[in-house]
Formats: structure tokens, sequence, C-alpha cells
């Protein structure tokens, strides 16, 4: 890693989330409150003009952090800095100023435009300094014309675009205040395969025009294989295995990584049945001791139950959790046939 | 505007006819000055000879006066304009009032949650165990006992419109308060957010347009009942004060003559009071009904 | 047997025009065969499934189509003979497993509900039969979980209950609305090898409804792609996947992201979208969109020919034999 101070770096990254108790039960019981430990201990880092992957399931915390990112929920505890400067100020809560500095793409096209609203007003919203009323059009049109709209489409409202034409205005409305971070929580995965596409290109092309740095959030492990740089696969809040992309889907260390890529069907090869991962998700609510993916995985061991792995360098940059998978000449290099 | 075109696509005829009689109303209502035969404020074009006349269609009414006099020689049909120009006054400004502090104290509850919603809700829960009747005459009887005559008389309009704001606000901010729950979880709410967006214009400027439509309708609805609520008040003698007459009062005079088989002082006040809120009631259900089946129409 | 649909035609009525939604979908599917039907949203695949267990409800309607089910012919466009085909004959497994169970309900007793719906059973034996289908369905501690409710099992256990509850009365054709598209990779997986499994020992005709073309990959013997409410291409699945002759399927393939992909290219996307229904433009439906296009392709629809066990409607089909790489 460069000496230089890293564009994006997320330090014990933490959110627990308390769930609500009435109010008698407060005072009076001794039992403490049970915690959904959404992210735990989350360090990361993105160079400038970088994309990284979060990839998991649904539980794993991935939204939470990019919600983290963007100033939508407060740390428990760790730290987002951007180009060195800390985003959390007093009782951890992001001042107004540092506000807006990284933006967010929203998964559902159909509910993160305002209805009621023109476009022109809505790709413009971020505008910190009022413009007079031309100089507001021009931007808009200037923002259209980058996610691939014409102007025609400035007075018109969501409801006339299709989802994929929304989630470019979601685009271009991120972009308005030229952020120099967006995060994009699963953008493609309310959309149709052949729009997805459109909008996958669109969001690589803005980003090597612009130089945008991206946090890519998905479940689905194709489309973050195409869109990114580096890739952080996270199960119950924690972050499992972190590498550089091309490492991570040719030669994934942590048993849960390979098992993901060994549930993603593969449409060139039809008829190859799953290998399933057996169980389900734990609830947040009450992770396993120790490692917590040890009820589900192949290679645990007794120390899995008990003492929970930390991320280690195991080489060719790719930092894992795990006791059993320690250097990565012990990963086996994944069959042949998930990598095409 | 989107809001409006939105209410009507849909509706049924019967909505259309209410909407124009509510208009009608409001016309009437509003020119009364004008389209009134006898300025009935004005003590000195009464006569006594004109007292307790039948309406002009029997054989001792007058022309002059078409649905009759009271016992004081007002005209019947000036009174009932002029009535319903007070009584629509207040139904009107007693709705626009409870949705003011309905609809804020609903966004404002449903947006920062926490102490301030349950505060909020506990207060609107404990206004419903009153009855709107009970509370405006509660309010009505402190303002008479606490201020002076002449004082009471000049606020007398404004304290029953808040005393049936009052009673009213609750459905409002309960509205409200649904719909902002719902918005708050969307996109465009947290964009707006994440760009740092003061709360006041993302409550105003993007919640309120989009959680509009139930409260149109509760709106509706809440002036009819604003309106008979004022009505019972007078009709109480807890309302308006006397000097000018709504058509509650007009039917509270009116009422005392019915033993004595004067019935058009107490029929046309009714059913013009009647007629207006029953067009108001269909008015509030056929807008309600525009809203739902229109969503429900798209083809999966 | 078989079950065979013939010229499915439904329509939306409005007071101006008569919009129609989805056209002359025919196909057939035999014992223990599972039929994919894909396509993006607009294609009118999930208004078919709908059609077929009469969930249609003005202004949309069936205004024609006939369904073979166990060698009874049913005429769609009648409310009345539709209705006592579901379940019996044809089970459906819906796409929401969070909102597709009575919360109020035990799911044991919704179960045991289906089955004296559809069964000549005693409480008892229908008891005795849930538990039984629990287990078959693979869901954990089948007899304790007969007891709860909903909210208490996760997605992945909820669809599997769906699965069971479509089967119960062990119907030719159980239809499958997009099943595993809100759950999880792995719970997927899960459901996807559970479906295989009962479709070899029960022998059922699956109608697989699903924009996922790596779930039709793995379960699905046949493939119809659908595009602004008619099939243009039918195949068994390995040809489909290998060697599309429509340019839509084949241009829906290649837009799929594939790990071990390039980096640095872009996605092959194709350009604009689906049509709307009643905004069709005119000769095939697809020309716009189409790297292939003439001057025959604007003006003159192409119709859905068969050709061994294939159907196209094409005028310019890829070669055939040619494969994607």
């Amino acid at each position: 890693m460069a000496e230089s101070v890293p564009f994006l770096e997320l330090r014990e990254l933490t959110k627990h989330f308390e769930l609500p108790r009435p109010l008698l039960a407060r005072f009076v019981s001794r039992v403490p409150p049970a915690t959904v430990r959404a992210v735990e201990g989350v360090s990361l880092t993105l160079g400038a003009g970088e994309t990284l992957g979060v990839v998991g399931e649904s539980g794993c915390g991935k939204t939470t952090l990019g919600r983290l990112l963007v100033g939508l929920e407060v740390p428990s505890a760790g730290e987002i800095r951007l180009r060195g400067q800390r985003l959390e100020g007093g009782a951890n809560r992001r001042p107004r100023a540092l506000q807006g500095r990284i933006q967010m793409v929203f998964q559902d096209p159909y509910a993160s435009l305002d209805p009621r609203w023109k476009v022109r007003d809505i790709v413009t919203e971020p505008l910190v300094t009022r413009l007079s009323s031309s100089a507001h059009r021009d931007r808009a049109a200037q923002l259209l014309a980058l996610v691939g709209l014409s102007s025609k489409d400035l007075d018109k409202y969501p409801h006339q675009f299709s989802g994929g034409q929304r989630q470019r205005l979601a685009i271009a409305r991120a972009l308005c205040a030229e952020p120099e971070l967006v995060v994009c929580d699963e953008p493609t995965s309310a959309l149709d395969v052949s729009v997805q596409a459109q909008v996958l290109n669109l969001l690589k092309e803005t980003q090597r025009r612009l130089g945008l740095s991206l946090v890519f959030i998905s479940h689905d492990l194709a489309v973050v294989s195409y869109v990114t740089t580096s890739v952080a696969v996270m199960y119950l809040g924690r972050v499992v295995e972190w590498a550089p992309r091309s490492v991570l889907f040719r030669a994934p260390a942590h048993p849960y990584t390979r098992a993901l890529l060994e549930t993603i069907p593969d449409v060139n090869r039809p008829g190859r049945r799953r290998a399933a991962i057996p169980g389900e998700v734990p609830s947040a609510l009450a992770p396993p001791p120790g490692c917590a993916f040890h009820p589900r995985c192949p290679l645990a061991e007794a120390r899995c139950r008990v003492e929970r792995p930390e991320l280690r360098d195991i080489g060719g940059g790719t930092l894992v959790a795990c006791h059993v998978v320690q250097t990565r000449e012990s990963t086996q290099p994944a069959e042949e046939a998930v990598h095409g | 505007m989107r809001l409006s075109l939105g209410l009507l696509e849909g509706t049924r005829r019967g909505t259309h006819v209410a909407l124009l009689v509510i208009a009608a109303y409001v016309l009437l209502a509003a020119f009364a000055r004008w389209v009134a035969p006898q300025p009935v404020q004005d003590l000195r074009s009464l006569d006594l000879m004109n007292a307790s006349l039948p309406p002009f269609w029997n054989a001792e009414g007058n022309r002059a006066f078409l649905l009759g006099t009271d016992e004081q020689g007002r005209d019947v049909l000036s009174g009932v304009l002029f009535g319903l120009r007070l009584s629509m006054g207040v139904g009107f400004a007693a709705v626009a009032l409870a949705m003011l502090i309905g609809v804020t104290a609903g966004l404002v509850s449903g947006y920062r949650g926490g102490w301030l919603d349950a505060f909020l809700m506990r207060a609107a829960d404990a206004q419903l165990t009153f009855p709107a009747i009970l509370v405006a005459m509660l309010i009505d009887g402190v303002a008479r006992s606490v201020l002076p005559r002449s004082v009471h008389e000049t606020l007398g309009v404004p304290v029953v419109i808040g005393a049936i704001a009052l009673a009213q606000w609750v459905p409002f901010a309960r509205a409200a308060r649904v719909g902002t729950l719902v918005e708050r979880e969307k996109g465009y709410v947290q964009a707006a957010q994440v760009m740092a967006r003061p709360w006041g214009i993302i409550l105003f400027g993007h919640v309120l347009p989009n959680v509009l439509g139930p409260i149109v309708v509760i709106a509706t609805v809440g002036l009819g009942n604003a309106i008979l609520t004022e009505a019972t008040l007078s009709f109480l003698g807890v309302g308006i004060p006397p000097t000018s007459p709504s058509l509650g009062t007009l039917v509270r005079n009116g009422s005392a003559y019915l033993p004595s088989g004067a019935w058009w002082m107490v029929v046309f006040p009714g059913l013009a009071l009647a007629g207006l809120v029953l067009a108001v009631n269909v008015a509030g259900d056929g807008l309600r009904d525009g809203l739902d089946p229109k969503q429900r129409g798209a083809v999966s | 047997m078989s079950i065979a649909l013939e010229g499915l035609q439904v329509t939306l009525r409005t007071p101006g025009a008569d919009v129609p939604l989805v056209q002359d979908v025919s196909f057939r599917i035999e014992p223990g065969q599972v039929l994919g039907l894909v396509g993006e949203s607009g294609a009118g695949k999930s208004l078919t499934a709908s059609a077929l267990i009469g969930l249609v409800a003005p202004p949309v309607r069936i205004t024609a189509g006939q369904l073979t089910v166990r060698a009874r012919a049913v005429s769609l466009d009648s409310p009345e003979a539709i209705r006592p085909l579901r379940g019996k004959e044809v089970g459906f497994v819906p796409q929401d497993p969070f909102t597709s169970l009575d919360p109020l309900f035990r799911v044991g007793d919704q179960l045991v509900e289906t089955l004296r719906a559809h069964l000549p059973l005693d409480r008892v034996a229908a008891r005795e039969r849930a538990v039984q289908l629990f287990a078959d369905v693979g869901l954990p501690s089948p007899a304790e979980r007969f007891s709860h409710y909903p909210h208490q099992l996760s997605g992945g256990m909820r669809q599997r209950v769906a699965i069971a509850l479509a089967l119960c009365a062990q119907p030719a054709l159980v239809i499958a609305d997009e099943c595993t598209t809100a759950l999880d990779v792995s719970t997927q997986a899960q459901i996807v090898s559970l479906l295989a499994r009962l479709v070899e020992e029960r022998g059922t005709s699956v109608l697989l409804i699903t924009h996922d073309l790596g779930v039709v990959g793995e379960l699905a013997t046949e493939v119809a792609i659908m595009y602004a409410g008619r099939i243009v291409e039918r195949a068994p699945l390995g040809p489909l996947l290998r060697a599309p002759r429509h340019p839509y399927t084949r241009a829906l393939l290649d837009a799929v992201p594939r790990i071990g992909g390039e980096v640095g290219g872009a996605l092959p996307a194709i350009p604009g979208t689906m049509p709307r229904p009643g905004a069709l433009p005119p000769g095939c439906a697809f020309h716009p969109r189409c790297p292939r296009a003439s001057e025959r392709c604007k003006n003159e629809r192409p119709p859905l020919e068969r050709s061994g066990d294939s159907e196209l409607a094409c005028w310019h089909p890829l070669e055939a034999g040619a494969s994607r790489g």
C-alpha cells in the first residue's frame, strides 16, 4: 500500500442497534438490552478512482455500512476518514459542512425520486448555493446529458420514466454536487438484465470520465466482479475476506467466499447444480460464538467454535479472517468451472 | 395542479354534482350581500308589520319575502344566505386551522419519532376521548367566563373556530404521521438527508406533498363535521354570539315558533344546512374513492 | 399426462381501446419437465401465470385460451371454469415469502386447511400428512414447526412451506412465479435443489416463471422467451443457452454479467427498452432494438414457427448451431 494517506479509510467502524424496550423494563431490568451488531469493527481502505465492492447476503451489514458512509447512520464506534480527514464530529455525528461529500444511489428506482418534483429540480437538489433559474436549468441539462438523457426530459415527472431511466436520474442527482465518493446500494438489483447492463456501463463510464471513487454494495457477485477493483465480503457484520477483485474471484480464500462463489449459477453451464451452503444465516441478535460462520463451515475446527479470527494478511493482497486458511498456499484455486 | 387532477380522475358523476352544489353554495354565500333581498343585519330595514309571514306561495305570503319572515320581520331567505356565509366561513376556517395544527403535528411526530412522537400521539389520544361538542363547549364556556363581555363578543367567532379546530385536529395528525412514517423510509427522503437539506425543507418540500392525498379527503369530511358542530353549538346557545346569526342560530330561534305553526323559520335554514353537509360528505366520499381504484387499476 | 396451453390471450379493457397484454401464448409441458418462461418486466410472463390460476381481475380479462390438464380441457375465459382447478390441478408458489402466508395462523394449520379443502381427510390424517409434507420439503424439525407462525420462520423456510402448500393436493402442474427472487443466493440454491428433487420424485410439470437466467439454467428442461406479450423463441435448455437463434435471446444472454468476464470492456447492453403494451411498434416488436432488423421486420410481424422441438418468431434468426462461445 502507498505510504500516502488513503482516499477513503474505515477504522474499526461499528454500528450497534439497541432493540427498543418498554419504558419500565428499561429502568427495572438488569439484563442489558438486546443489541443487533449490524457492523462490527470494519476496517477497509480505498484508493482514489477505484471501486470497492461490498458483498454479502441479507443481514450481513452491507446496507448499514453504506448508510454509515453517507451519514444516514451515526457510528457507535470507529471512524471514517476521507483523504485523512475524520468525518465524525461531536457525538460521532457528521458536521453539516462535511455532509454531502459522499453521495448515494439507492436501490429502489421507484422510491428514490420524489414523485411530485420535476426532474430538473430533482437532479439539482444537491446544489448548496441557489442558482438563478436559467443556471439551474443549464446545470440540470448538463447532468442529464452526462447520464444519457435529453434536455427534453427536464420538465417531466419521475413516473414518466422507466426503472432504468430513473436510476440514471438518481445517478445524475448523486453527481450534481461533484462528490468524491458515491455509494451505490444495490443500484441494479431492481432492474431487468438488459437495463442493468446499461446502468452498469454508465457507472463505469462516468467513473472513468470524472475520476470518481465508488463503493458498490451488492448481493450479486457476478455484477460485483464486473465493476469493482477490490472486494470485501461481509458475514454477520464483519469483513471475512478482502482482496483485489481478480484475486478474490480467481482464488477465494475464506470458506464462505468459496461457498458463495459455488452457489452462483452459471448461465454458460446449464444443468449444473449449485452446491448449497447448509443451514441458514444466523440471527444478528445471537451470533454464534467464535467464528460466526463455523456452524456452516466445512473446514471448522475446535478453535473456530471458541475464538473469533482476526483479519490477517495472507499474501497476494488478500486479508482473510479465518483460523484454518492461514497462507495463500493452503487455498486451492477454486474449480475452473466457476470462472469460465 | 397534478394533485387535483389526480383526485378528480375516476370519480363518479355524483361527486361532480356534489362539487357543483358546493360551488353554488360558496358563490351564494360569497355574494350574499348582493343576492339577498334584505340586508337583515341592518335593523333599520326591518318592519314589524312584516313579522311572521309565511312563504310566498302561501295565501298570506308576500312576494318580497320568498321564504317568509321571522318574528322580527327578517326575511328568512336573506337570513339563510347570510347565515350560510357564517356557517361556511366558520366551517372552512375551523378545518383549515385543524389541518394546520394536525398536519404539522403529524409530520413532525412521524419524522422525528422518539419522545416528541410519543407525547404528541398521547395528546391526540387524550383529545379523542372528549366528544367534539363537549370540547367546544368547554372552551367556549371558559372563554365566556374569563373574557369580559365586549371582548367575548368580538372574539366570539375566532373562539368558536378555535374550539372546533381543537376538536378536529387529531385525524389530520394521524394521517400525516402515518404517511410520514412511510415516506421517511423512501429513497428520495433519504437522498435529501444525505444532501444535508434542513429537516424543515425535507418535511414540507418532500414529505408533505406526498402525504396530502388522504388529508384532503379528511378535510372534506371534516368540513361537514365542522359546519354541523358550529350549528349544534349555535343551536345550544354556546356558539357564535347571536348578533350575527349562523344557520344553527336561525334554527334555534325558529324552533321556538314551531309549535305556533311557523314552520318556515326552522325548515329552510335546516334544509340549507342539510344540503350543504350532504354535498360536502358526498364529495368527500367521491374524492376518497377517486384516490383508491386509480392505484389499484395498474396492470401487474 | 402432459399439460397443454393453447392460444392464451389476455387483454386490458379500457373505455378507449382494448390493449392486448399477452397474445397467442401456447406451450406443452410433459410430466417431470420444467418449462422456464423467461422475460423482462412487462413481457407478460407473470400475467400468464395469473391467468392460469384465475387471478386475473377486471379491467384485465382473459379473452381466449384453453388449458388441458389431466385430459380435461378448460376454457380460460370463464373464471368459474378455472376455480376448481386451483390447488387441485394447478398449484402456485408465489414470489414473496414474506406476504404469501397468513400471519395470523400457524403454518401447520394453514397446510391442514388447504389439504382438507382438496382431499377427503379427517383432521388427524390431515395433520399427519402435513407433517410429512413439511419433512418432504426439507423443513427442519417438521413436527415442531407445525405450530409456528410465519414470522417465526426465515424466508427460506417460508418458501418451503409455500411449496408444501402448492404440492399438497398433488397437482399436475405447479407454477413457480419468481419464487426464488426474494431469497439470498445460498437459500436460493437450497430451494432450487428442493424443487429439482420434488419434480423428479413426483413427476409434476412445472412452469417456472423468472427473469433470472441462472435459475433457468439449473432447473428448466425447456425454455420459452417472452417479449412484449408473445413467445419469441422456445427450445430445449441446452441448445437455447448455447446457441440461441432469436437476436433478443442472444442479447439477453450476453447482457448477463459473468464472473471472469473482462473488467475493461462494456457489458453488451441492449439499447432502448421493451415497448409497453398498447405502444407496440409495427412489424416485429423487437425491431427497433435489433441489430439485424430489415425493412421486412419493420412492417411484418414474424409468426411463431415450429421446427423440430423448437419454435422461433424471427425473419433473420442467428445461424443454427452458431455457438456463443
